[in-house]
């Protein structure tokens, strides 16, 4: 083997610490591989689809069904549909990112980062950012391919990123509270509950207030514009997921070290 | 490269201090062993000197930086072989590589090189989780190396390895010392430490309790003295080893020079510490 010239000189030093947009496809790849393997998980990156086409058709039958029946007309609620669909991405994606991390810590890769130029900090922001990204694009998506509702894109594109933000949230609730993935299941059902956040938009007040720190509620008011203005619900929504992923951050670092 | 000056740490919650004002400095194209028993302190050091560990009193500096301010550049410069390998199981060993090393900036190794070097080139694209606890360790030091760090950490690299591999390991590690990067091994492997270090140093309770050469150590830790080993009258016996004669004189001994005249003649020992010896001296405790 040749001589080799330690890395640290010069010429390393004078090249960027990271070339993020390198790492990120490195580590986007790396975590498609792994879902892929993953019997468990190979299938998550498609449920939000698959729902919104079920729902797609579901819908106007059981709207149907129920206006003959009830009296109650559910298209009406097709922009609250298309909410909880926009959503459901982030739901999805942060529970593989959560099930992953799971496995790092398993694994003891997470500590491992630690040492590496990205940190472990770095590490995981960028795999929390990667899934967030997922799920923001996977989100407008699945709300065209459920094609009910009025299409508006810039209230779709500000309740995606809501929904994008809870894939973090979701990863990293995993992460600071499951011991191994078979919590893990239990903790999603737990957090089940979340996904009728988007219901209070119905209620009326002071019980709508205690959906105030559910970023899923300011996502359907966003979406509905029934009670708030538009702007308000997606300052809120980006806001109380800010809130929710520093503090589990915080809950996640105390429980790796 | 490493410099430790008055070291000082003790972990929250803790009555005694962990490591107890610890002085080293490893030069560059150095291999610098740090031995002793479980909890003496080796590993705390370790981390501090990753930049894992804050809280600390005294200096641990990489480079010139002190390790309680290490960040990216800091960590490209370091290069990190656990005891315990950590990988993604579901990629496979070349996977893991590539994902790792992209990290880092700088020049890097081939990793199919190094892969061969280690005999890993045919599993290289089987998934780790179907690695042997060998294979893994051997992963381990390429993933340390294939940066080019200026600093290795290495955690007892050869542990599990079979003779033929660690000794590459260890002639892999001699090869980047000598291209100037600066060696700190920790390890329990005496045999390792005698065979791959410059010098080493003896933790024992969070204090250094000795740090020389191997040769140095063995020499001031033994006698200074041989015995002249000569075939058993019987045979299949065990061989017969002559009194100690001590080295002052020995070329004038005539006692000695008799000894060496008497039929059989196998060799002649010198009666320096083995590491073994010198541990078990200086911890009063056996290696496990």
């Amino acid at each position: 083997m040749e001589s080799r010239e330690p890395a640290g000189t010069d010429q390393a030093r004078t090249e960027p610490i990271v070339g993020v947009s390198r790492n990120l496809a490195r580590l986007a790849a790396a975590d498609i591989r792994m879902l892929a393997r993953d019997p468990l998980l190979a299938f998550i990156p498609f449920i939000p689809f698959l729902a919104a086409f079920v729902l797609r058709f579901a819908v106007p039958l059981l709207s149907g069904f129920l206006e003959r029946a009830l009296g109650f007309r559910l298209l009406d609620w097709a922009d609250l549909v298309r909410a909880v669909v926009l959503l459901f991405p982030g739901m999805f994606y942060g529970m593989a990112a959560g099930f992953l991390l799971l496995d790092d810590r398993d694994d003891g890769v997470s500590a491992y980062w630690g040492v590496t130029p990205a940190g472990r900090a770095g590490y995981l922001g960028a795999r929390l950012g990667l899934f967030s990204a997922a799920a923001f694009l996977a989100g407008v998506l699945a709300a065209r391919a459920l094609g009910l509702g009025r299409p508006d894109l810039g209230r779709e594109l500000g309740a995606a990123a809501i929904g994008a933000a809870q894939a973090a949230f979701f990863g990293l609730f995993l992460a600071a509270f499951a011991a191994d993935k078979v919590e893990g299941l239990s903790v999603l059902k737990a957090l089940g509950g979340l996904d009728l956040a988007p219901l209070a938009v119905l209620l009326a007040l002071p019980l709508r207030i205690a959906a105030w720190p559910f970023p899923q509620y300011w996502a359907a008011e966003l979406m509905l514009g029934r009670n708030s203005r538009s702007g308000i619900a997606l300052v809120a929504g980006l806001g109380t997921s800010a809130l929710w992923i520093a503090a589990l951050y915080g809950k996640y670092r105390k429980r790796i070290e | 490269m490493i410099e430790v000056k008055g070291l000082r740490f003790t972990y929250p919650r803790a009555k005694a201090e962990a490591v107890r004002g610890v002085d080293f400095s490893v030069a560059a194209g150095e291999v610098f062993g740090f031995l002793g028993p479980s909890g003496a302190g080796k590993s705390t050091t370790q981390r501090i000197l990753l930049g894992s560990l804050g809280g600390y009193s005294g200096r641990a500096a990489v480079s010139g930086i002190e390790a309680s301010r290490a960040d990216g550049a800091y960590r490209s410069r370091v290069g990190a072989a656990f005891e315990f390998p950590c990988f993604y199981q579901k990629l496979t060993g070349r996977e893991n590589l590539e994902l790792f090393a992209s990290f880092y900036p700088g020049p890097k190794d081939d990793p199919r090189e190094l892969l061969e070097r280690l005999g890993l080139a045919e599993a290289a694209d089987r998934r780790v989780a179907e690695y042997s606890k060998g294979m893994k360790m051997r992963l381990n030091l390429i993933r340390a190396l294939i940066h080019r760090p200026r600093v290795l950490f290495l955690d007892e690299p050869t542990s599990g390895l079979d003779p033929a591999n660690a000794r590459t390991v260890r002639d892999l590690v001699r090869e980047r010392a000598a291209a100037g990067a600066a060696v700190f091994l920790t390890t329990h492997d005496m045999a390792a430490a005698d065979a791959a270090c410059d010098r080493v140093a003896f933790l024992v309770d969070g204090r250094i309790a000795a740090c020389d050469s191997p040769a140095a150590l063995k020499r001031r830790y033994g006698k200074r003295a041989v015995v002249v080993e000569r075939e058993a009258p019987e045979r299949d016996g065990p061989s017969l080893l002559s009194p100690e004669y001590p080295l002052d004189g020995l070329a004038e001994d005539e006692a000695f020079r008799a000894e060496l005249r008497k039929p059989g003649l196998l060799g002649v020992r010198t009666l320096d510490s083995s590491l073994d010896q010198i541990f078990l001296q200086l911890t009063g405790r056996e290696l496990a």
